[in-house]
């Protein structure tokens, strides 16, 4: 390979055309204090709150505190480099992340870098990181279904699109199981989908992005990552630059999910970030807008009206409880912004109900309207079934001889919950879904024993794709129930060629009607 | 330095120059506050010594006695004023937040200029000339420095305001440009 001299220059050339010669006016402030991620500058008379500044060599940071006479500045990186003495300079910009099409099935960090081994991203363009929710008259109501894949919360909390659903629980409790079963099942629905990991280990986040490779899922997603040994001030913006990210798609009528796994942490950081800047904390220490933090970034998420495209944006934020306990300062506060949450039971998910949804805590404010007429008629008495069975399975232990009604409701309350069980990383379309809560709903399943009840579904699903895929296809179509009677008939049909695997013990355990 | 120090000097010098105004004595009261600063300038230990509680009053006394010997009347106002608050420890602060209001008032500028080489007088007078015409002031006072690393050209500086017209700077930017 030999050098070619003047291709060089025209590059150089071509680089060069940039380049203007005149003054360079600054306005700068010489830094007093540095440490714990935080800076303090003399000086900078005019800088803004929000402003980008400029310590050199690549660092800079963001003007949060504006006294008499200094400013108090969060070091957006590394500020070991940073000294007393130093001067730090105005740049005039607010913080900008990258934003468009070349995001799409990349890892990037808190500021839009790749850090995924896959090259330079081809950005459409850049967007500031805090940015005004859409207003009243740019939204309209929910009306479009999210399936999630996941019978309970399809069936009994529906979400749609650009609605808040929070996810809350203790740890280990499958929360952010959920958000990737979510996403896994967003493959042909026209969705974007958004994973903003917030001081999660990077282990964790390495497996995440593994199983969303493994499922297909990263061909639409885009995940943001600010690792525990990341600075607080990264921590903290993750989310606004996920939910930059994400408003662009939404702003060309795209559907876009984002999940922020976990605002807990993302409190966390802010709280470290104020209580260094010496900002009053308030409960649990915590600073006064620690509810605005969260109430200006969920807002963020929208339905957009027809007018601007009729994009959507639906946001999924995690939380996480210590001990069950909802009525910590975060929990309530984001409970309150969102329109709704999915409460995991820490007990229900060892005695292994998975997922460990408590379909009694469990709300959604706005999602029934988004589901499918289908789904409303074979879901409609399911929360009922289960309270009636919560509430009787406690006198359940005590006696022996119940009355019938009773019995009935106990055995219909058992099949529930283990219908609603469901593996880890198996969506199911919401057909499939209608169906087995049919099955249920009508009384198939009452003489199914407890322990077949999850091979009767994989048959009753096998043979439904084999020999009544017509069916099928109506529920997905239409969004409604086909012929009864046909369903009927179909449902006969194979309830006659299932063989119960153990006939003695499901006499027993079924011993009724 | 701390953050209290400054606001409460910023309050007596506010203070110090709004009595000074009314009375007509701007240039008089800024002369002698100079001379003031320069005392405890020359003698780093007099504002320890003063505001110490090993010091005993007399000694204070006798040390405050000799500094507003033969100032006006409204400086030894101000001492005594120091002296009943216990506030000698920002005496000078007082009298530097008070020069940066007198100087705002008549619009005198301070600003350092770096070069590569040394600035003839002709130079620094038509540089100051054009800074004071940029900002709009009456009177600009330069401090020069030389600095061989900047190659050509020169750096402006005044108070929080960098204008940078050195080939070394341009060289930097170019180097950017071409590594991006």
């Amino acid at each position: 390979m030999s050098i070619k001299a003047e291709e060089i220059s025209a590059l150089i050339k071509q680089q060069l055309q940039g380049y203007k010669n005149e003054l360079d006016v600054e306005e700068t402030g010489i830094v007093t204090y540095v440490g714990d991620g935080i800076a303090r500058a003399h000086g900078l008379e005019n800088a803004l709150a929000g402003e980008l500044l400029d310590f050199g060599h690549g660092v800079y940071g963001m003007v949060q505190n504006l006294e008499t006479n200094d400013v108090g500045i969060m070091v957006l990186g590394d500020d070991t480099g940073i000294r007393e003495g130093d001067t730090v300079k105005r740049t005039g910009r607010i913080m900008e992340v990258p934003v468009g099409d070349g995001m799409i099935g990349r890892v990037v960090n808190a500021i839009g870098e790749p850090i995924d081994g896959k090259g330079e991203i081809k950005a459409d363009g850049h967007a500031a990181v805090e940015h005004k929710a859409p207003g009243v008259m740019e939204r309209q109501s929910v009306f479009q279904p999210l399936q999630t894949g996941i019978k309970a919360i399809d069936s009994l909390i529906p979400i749609g699109r650009g609605q808040r659903e929070l996810i809350i629980g203790d740890r280990k409790t499958g929360k952010t199981s959920i958000a990737m079963d979510t996403i896994i099942n967003q493959k042909g629905q026209n969705m974007i989908c958004i994973y903003v990991a917030i001081g999660q280990k990077d282990s964790t986040v390495r497996t995440a992005v593994s199983t969303l490779e493994k499922y297909g899922a990263m061909d639409y997603t885009t995940v943001i990552n600010a690792g525990p040994s990341e600075p607080a001030s990264l921590l903290y913006l993750a989310p606004y630059a996920g939910a930059t990210m994400g408003e662009y798609f939404m702003h060309k009528g795209k559907h876009v999910l984002i999940i922020y796994d976990d605002l807990s942490k993302q409190a966390d950081a802010y709280r470290e970030i104020s209580l260094i800047l010496r900002r009053p904390p308030g409960r649990e220490a915590y600073p006064g807008d620690i509810f605005y933090t969260h109430s200006r970034l969920l807002e963020r998420a929208a339905k957009l009206s027809d007018k601007l495209g009729g994009g959507s944006m639906t946001a999924m934020p995690i939380v996480q409880t210590q001990a069950g306990d909802v009525s910590a300062y975060i929990p309530t506060n984001v409970i309150s912004i969102t329109d709704g949450q999915i409460f995991l039971d820490a007990d229900s998910f060892y005695s292994g109900v998975r997922p460990a949804v408590d379909a009694g805590t469990s709300v959604s404010r706005v999602g029934g309207d988004a589901q499918i007429k289908a789904m409303k008629k074979v879901a409609g008495t399911l929360r009922l079934d289960l309270a009636s069975y919560h509430e009787l399975e406690s006198f359940a232990q005590f006696g022996s001889d119940l009355d019938a009604a009773t019995q009935a409701k106990l055995n219909r309350g058992a099949r529930t919950v283990e219908v609603l069980k469901q593996p880890l990383h198996s969506p199911l379309p919401v057909e499939k879904q209608v169906i087995i809560l049919y099955t249920l709903d009508h009384g198939y399943l009452d003489k199914v024993a407890i322990d077949d009840i999850a091979r009767y579904q994989q048959e009753l699903f096998d043979f439904f794709d084999a020999s009544h895929k017509d069916l099928l296809d109506t529920i997905s179509k239409t969004g409604d129930l086909p012929d009864t009677d046909k369903l009927n008939a179909a449902m006969d049909e194979f309830g006659k060629s299932f063989q119960p695997s153990k006939k003695d013990d499901s006499q027993q355990s079924t011993a009724t009607k | 330095m701390d953050q209290n120090s400054l606001t409460s000097a910023k309050k007596y010098a506010k203070a110090l120059f709004e009595v000074l105004q009314e009375n007509n004595q701007l240039e008089d009261g800024y002369k002698e506050l100079q001379q003031f600063r320069q005392v405890f300038a020359d003698n780093p230990s007099l504002a320890a010594v003063l505001s110490s509680n090993q010091t005993t009053k007399e000694l204070k006394q006798t040390l405050v006695d000799s500094l507003s010997k033969g100032g006006s009347d409204l400086m030894k106002n101000f001492i005594g004023l120091l002296q009943t608050y216990q506030r000698f420890d920002i005496a000078s602060l007082i009298v530097d937040e008070f020069e940066k209001l007198y100087e705002k008032d008549k619009k005198i500028v301070h600003a350092s200029v770096t070069s590569a080489v040394k600035l003839d007088d002709d130079q620094q007078s038509k540089i100051a000339d054009a800074f004071a015409h940029r900002v709009g002031a009456n009177k600009v006072i330069l401090s020069t420095k030389v600095d061989p690393d900047l190659i050509g050209g020169i750096v402006l500086q005044s108070s929080d305001v960098i204008i940078d017209g050195s080939v070394k700077s341009r060289i930097d930017k170019i180097k950017e440009l071409l590594l991006n």
